[in-house]
């Protein structure tokens, strides 16, 4: 298994907020990192789940797509992410509702990170590392 | 980030532009627009370990800018400076239609000039960059299909965005100084290059500040010189008429 990796930061609480977590965290027999982390997972998952229905609607419909894009969103914007992915496919023929997992080769994740590369300074195998842990290797 | 970077030039500026100040590049074809801006940010950078700069290049490869660069002694810190090829990228999601110019297509942009560092990277830690140069503001506005008085909205809240984040910005136009253009009164600065051809056969480079917000600086136009060690200011230009 692999440690998670932690980063140290401060935040300043509202003085009740901070009583009532900190008995949410006795509550439940929780750190309250670990409160703090879920209800922030939470958040972003939900933002994430609002962003995808303003976007596009494959993100919502196709997971693997969802996690491609995902995973290119952190080295470029998400529009760019998801125009580049959407050319990708255009250009293979693959629909982006219904593209799986055999269709999505080393080599179809390789023409996403040239195009990332020109907006990140990630480099292509760290990028390509990145897309495959996201298909579940080959 | 003007004192500190290219030789010469903390005696155009007696004190620094306030941060997040935009300042344009203004001037003609060839008078060294983006080699000024490349030389002001890199020059800072190595002297400036923490801090971080990104480029955005709309027409203009990230390849053209390097070569270009280098042949003017040029050189980019690593990890510290990155070039964000719009142009390379275009190409490589539509090299034959236009249809960035569709509004919902260009938003991408702008979230391009404010993303963090991807996590992965070399530059890491999700680090928003501090300083920003922007080539062209002319292809940048090509981008759009809407007509001036909406274009000019645009533009505003495009400079209130780059204040927002307090990201120090140099945008670069090509025209002509003397011909005013709406934006020259929404920046906070405006830097003329150019060639003076008093005497034709020893024409000479130069650079002026125009203006510069809550900033002192000279009015005299400068001598702006190609060395071994790339761009330095030079002696202030005599004779030169406007």
């Amino acid at each position: 298994m692999v440690a998670k990796k932690y980063r140290r930061t401060t935040i300043e609480l509202d003085v009740n907020l901070y009583k009532r977590v900190k008995a949410l965290a006795v509550e439940k027999d929780m750190t309250l990192r670990e409160i703090i982390s879920e209800a922030l997972e939470e958040k972003l998952a939900q933002e994430e789940e609002e962003n995808d229905a303003m976007n596009s609607d494959f993100l919502r419909e196709n997971p693997l797509t969802k996690k491609i894009v995902r995973t290119m969103e952190t080295f470029i914007s998400r529009d760019a992410a998801i125009l580049l992915f959407i050319k990708k496919c255009e250009s293979r023929n693959y629909d982006p509702y219904t593209i799986t997992r055999e269709m999505v080769t080393e080599e179809f994740l390789s023409s996403l990170c040239n195009g990332i590369r020109h907006l990140s300074d990630v480099d292509n195998t760290e990028c390509l590392k990145a897309l495959k842990a996201a298909v579940g290797g080959f | 980030m003007f004192r500190d970077s290219i030789k010469g030039l903390e005696r155009i500026f007696h004190a620094e532009p306030p941060s997040g100040s935009i300042t344009m590049i203004v001037g003609k074809p060839g008078t060294l627009k983006s080699s000024l801006a490349h030389a002001i940010l890199s020059s800072y950078l190595w002297k400036h370990k923490g801090e971080k700069a990104v480029y955005i290049t709309i027409e203009e490869t990230e390849e053209s800018h390097i070569r270009n660069m280098r042949s003017l002694g040029i050189a980019f810190p690593k990890n510290q400076y990155f070039i964000k090829d719009i142009a390379s990228f275009k190409f490589e999601i539509a090299p034959e239609n236009d249809f960035l110019q569709d509004d919902k297509h260009f938003n991408f942009i702008m979230q391009e000039i404010s993303k963090p560092f991807g996590l992965y990277s070399a530059l890491a830690d999700g680090d928003f960059p501090r300083l920003m140069a922007l080539d062209s503001l002319n292809a940048f506005q090509n981008l759009f299909l809407i007509d001036a008085r909406r274009l000019r909205f645009r533009m505003q809240d495009f400079f209130q965005r780059l204040r927002h984040k307090r990201i120090s910005s140099l945008i670069i136009v090509e025209g002509d100084p003397e011909e005013m253009i709406p934006e020259y009164f929404m920046v906070d600065g405006v830097i003329e290059v150019g060639i003076d051809r008093s005497h034709p056969q020893m024409p000479k480079r130069y650079i002026v500040v125009r203006k510069m917000r809550g900033t002192k600086h000279e009015m005299a136009p400068y001598m702006l010189n190609i060395t071994e060690n790339g761009l330095e200011i030079g002696e202030p230009l005599i004779g030169w008429k406007k």
